[in-house]
Parts: structure tokens; C-alpha cells; sequence
């Protein structure tokens, strides 16, 4: 019995061990982020590039064109509308197996977007009115995420990613609060 | 237990997904104090069974604030502003009941208004002389003891809190404006015989 249990822990571990070989070996990933896509309209897609051991480093770009965002904005419910970020990262796996593992990560964020203000003005006849100025913003956040990565067929990956941070420069125009939340589908090569 | 740590990161992940409309609130709300936009109709304190206690207002849409002239109607393009009002019988020492009247019972002269736990009361623009307008008489049915508050919609005691009914995508404008004959605690206190 002692044998047997030896024997299928072996083939486990010898499995792992080429599975693990298979993924060390392609150095590329490239994900598309479905929930964002499914729920906000939001286009969100990353690279990411794995080194030896257990980092990797990436980017991630959103262009976001929501309509429940925009009407809120329109209809005054948030002042600022978030359209595009590029948010670069570096990622540490947490677990040692290659193939299902956590990963903890930070990101820089360069994002944008519109943003409204109330303004009052006075017009030609010295009567003063308000009325609502739009701009862009731009800002720099620095942030942190925690995560979740499978394969199958050593090649597709699913990825769930939850992460947040904070503007840092432009606050009073940019959202104070960043997040990453995603759930991926990528492809490994 | 592989299972159980998925659905935790899902939920958070729906969870922070859900909270991220960062900066939440009403970024398209002005406010201004205007005294004097709405009065009850001179009266003295006692009224007949079967009178009407009328409660106006007629302001321009150039609203006088703090020695400069704020266009209400530019900023908000609002055909209509909102106040709320409620008149209340003395049943026991320490009880006030609102008093109920159906909508047809009330004397709507300008404007126009719904009775209910409140009067909804709305003043109409007119675009003759550029003013909102508004003058509606509540019946006193029955003989008692009266008061009649602004308070219903917020905490204020001595002013009526006016916000006008702007269209899609404009500014609201919420106004304070003090109104006279309330007493301290934002009642005015009236019999009917």
C-alpha cells in the first residue's frame, strides 16, 4: 500500500514538474478582461511577460465608454469619468506550482478623463448664472492587487484579479480610488 | 477548500468592482438663501369654519442674493419649483393628526398641488412676466386648533426649502428662503371655529 501511495505521488509530482517545464518555457501572455467587458463596456487588455522563478512584469490598457458611467455624469451623480488607464505592474507568484497558483502584485496607473465642475458666471447683462464646465484630467496612482491564475492545456488562462490604490497628483479633478478587478482569459505563448 | 477561496475572490471582486464610483454624490446641485420667496396670506390667528388658509409665492426668476442678481431659470431651465407644506389638527394635548383633504377640495388659484401626508406644492413659470407662481388655499373643514409647518422634507425650522424641477442633465437649484409669521420651533399656529 506504502508503494502505491509512493508511485501516484511520484507520477503527481513528475506531472507537475513537466507541466511547470511546459509553462517556463513560453515567456508571453496576453489576457482580455471579460467581466469589465460584460458588465462595463469597459475594453481591458494586458501583457504579460514571465521571468525565471517567480516574477513577472506587465501592462495592463482600459478605454472605458460605459453608458451607466456617463449618464451618471451627465446626470450629476459623479463629477469625473474615467476613460483610459495603462496601468503597468509587477507581479510575484505565491504558490510554487506554475499551472494554478495566487499572485500578489503592484501597479502604477496613468489615467484619465473628463471632469465637471459648477461654475458661476456673470453674462452680458451683469446677471450672474451657473452652469457646468467640462475638462480632462490626467493623474499617476500607485496601487496593489491579490489574485488567482489557472491553465488549461498549458496554454489558456484564467485569471481573477482584485486590486486597488490611489490617484496621487491630480486628486481634486481624478477619482481618489483606482481599481483593478478583472476576471481574464488569456493565452500563453 | 480551493472552491470556497474562489467564490471569496469573486464576491470581493463584484463587491469592489460595485464600490468603484470613487468620488459618490450630487455634483449638480446649487444652493442659495432667498428670503421672502413664499408667505401665508395675511390673517389673524383665528379663521372660520369653511375659510381657506392660502399660502403663495410669486418670485422672477432674477433672484436678488447678496447685492448681485442670480438668473434662476438660465441655470437651471426649470419650468417649475418644489416646496413642500403641512398642516396639522390638535387631537389630545400632545397629538397632532395631518389633516386630509382631497385634491379637489383644494383651491389651486396659480400653480399646482397634491395633497397627501403633505402638500406637494408646485410653482408654475410664467413666461408673461418671467415669474414662478403659485397660490393655493388648503379648506379648514372642521373646527380646532391648527399648525402649519415647511418642515416636512427637512430639518429646517424657519425656512421653506424650495429646489426647482429642472430637465434631464441641468443644475437644480435649492433654495432657503425665510419665511414670516413661524414661531420658534417653525410652526404657525392658528384656530378655526
Amino acid at each position: 500500500m506504502k508503494k502505491f501511495f509512493s508511485l501516484v505521488l511520484l507520477f503527481s509530482m513528475a506531472a507537475q514538474a513537466q507541466e511547470n517545464t511546459v509553462l517556463a518555457n513560453k515567456k508571453n501572455e496576453i489576457r482580455a478582461d471579460i467581466l469589465s467587458a460584460l458588465v462595463y463596456g469597459k475594453v481591458s487588455l494586458s501583457y504579460e511577460r514571465f521571468f525565471g522563478k517567480d516574477f513577472s512584469t506587465g501592462f495592463n490598457v482600459n478605454f472605458s465608454n460605459s453608458s451607466k458611467l456617463n449618464d451618471d455624469f451627465d446626470n450629476g451623480y459623479r463629477n469625473n469619468l474615467p476613460k483610459f488607464e495603462f496601468n503597468p505592474y509587477l507581479r510575484y507568484a505565491l504558490s510554487k506550482s506554475k499551472s494554478r497558483y495566487y499572485f500578489a502584485e503592484v501597479f502604477g496607473s496613468y489615467n484619465g478623463g473628463d471632469y465637471k465642475e459648477i461654475t458661476r458666471l456673470t453674462d452680458e447683462n451683469n446677471i450672474d448664472y451657473y452652469t457646468t464646465q467640462k475638462s480632462t484630467y490626467t493623474d499617476f496612482g500607485l496601487g496593489g492587487s491579490l489574485g488567482y491564475k489557472m491553465y488549461f492545456k498549458d496554454r489558456i488562462a484564467l485569471e481573477f484579479i482584485v486590486g486597488f490604490g490611489s490617484n496621487l497628483l491630480n486628486t481634486d479633478k481624478s477619482p481618489d480610488v483606482i481599481s483593478r478587478v478583472g476576471l481574464n482569459l488569456g493565452y500563453r505563448f | 477548500m480551493k472552491k470556497l477561496n474562489y467564490i471569496v475572490l469573486l464576491t470581493v471582486a463584484f463587491l469592489v468592482s460595485n464600490c468603484d464610483t470613487d468620488d459618490d454624490g450630487f455634483y449638480n446641485n446649487v444652493f442659495t438663501d432667498i428670503p421672502n420667496l413664499v408667505a401665508i396670506d395675511p390673517h389673524s390667528s383665528t379663521y372660520a369654519v369653511g375659510e381657506k388658509l392660502f399660502i403663495s409665492a410669486d418670485f422672477s426668476r432674477y433672484l436678488a442674493e447678496n447685492g448681485t442678481t442670480l438668473d434662476a431659470f438660465k441655470t437651471t431651465g426649470a419650468t417649475q419649483f418644489a416646496f413642500s407644506y403641512v398642516i396639522e389638527k390638535q387631537t389630545t394635548a400632545a397629538t397632532w393628526d395631518v389633516v386630509f383633504v382631497n385634491d379637489s377640495q383644494l383651491d389651486i388659484v396659480k400653480g399646482t398641488a397634491q395633497n397627501g401626508s403633505y402638500v406637494y406644492g408646485i410653482c408654475n413659470f410664467n413666461t408673461v412676466d418671467e415669474t414662478y407662481e403659485y397660490r393655493v388655499g388648503f379648506p379648514l373643514l372642521s373646527a380646532g386648533t391648527y399648525r402649519l409647518s415647511f418642515g416636512y422634507n427637512s430639518d429646517a425650522k424657519n425656512v421653506v426649502e424650495l429646489r426647482s424641477l429642472s430637465p434631464a442633465k441641468r443644475l437644480f437649484l435649492n433654495i432657503s428662503s425665510t419665511i414670516t409669521g413661524l414661531d420658534t420651533s417653525g410652526y404657525y399656529n392658528f384656530n378655526v371655529n
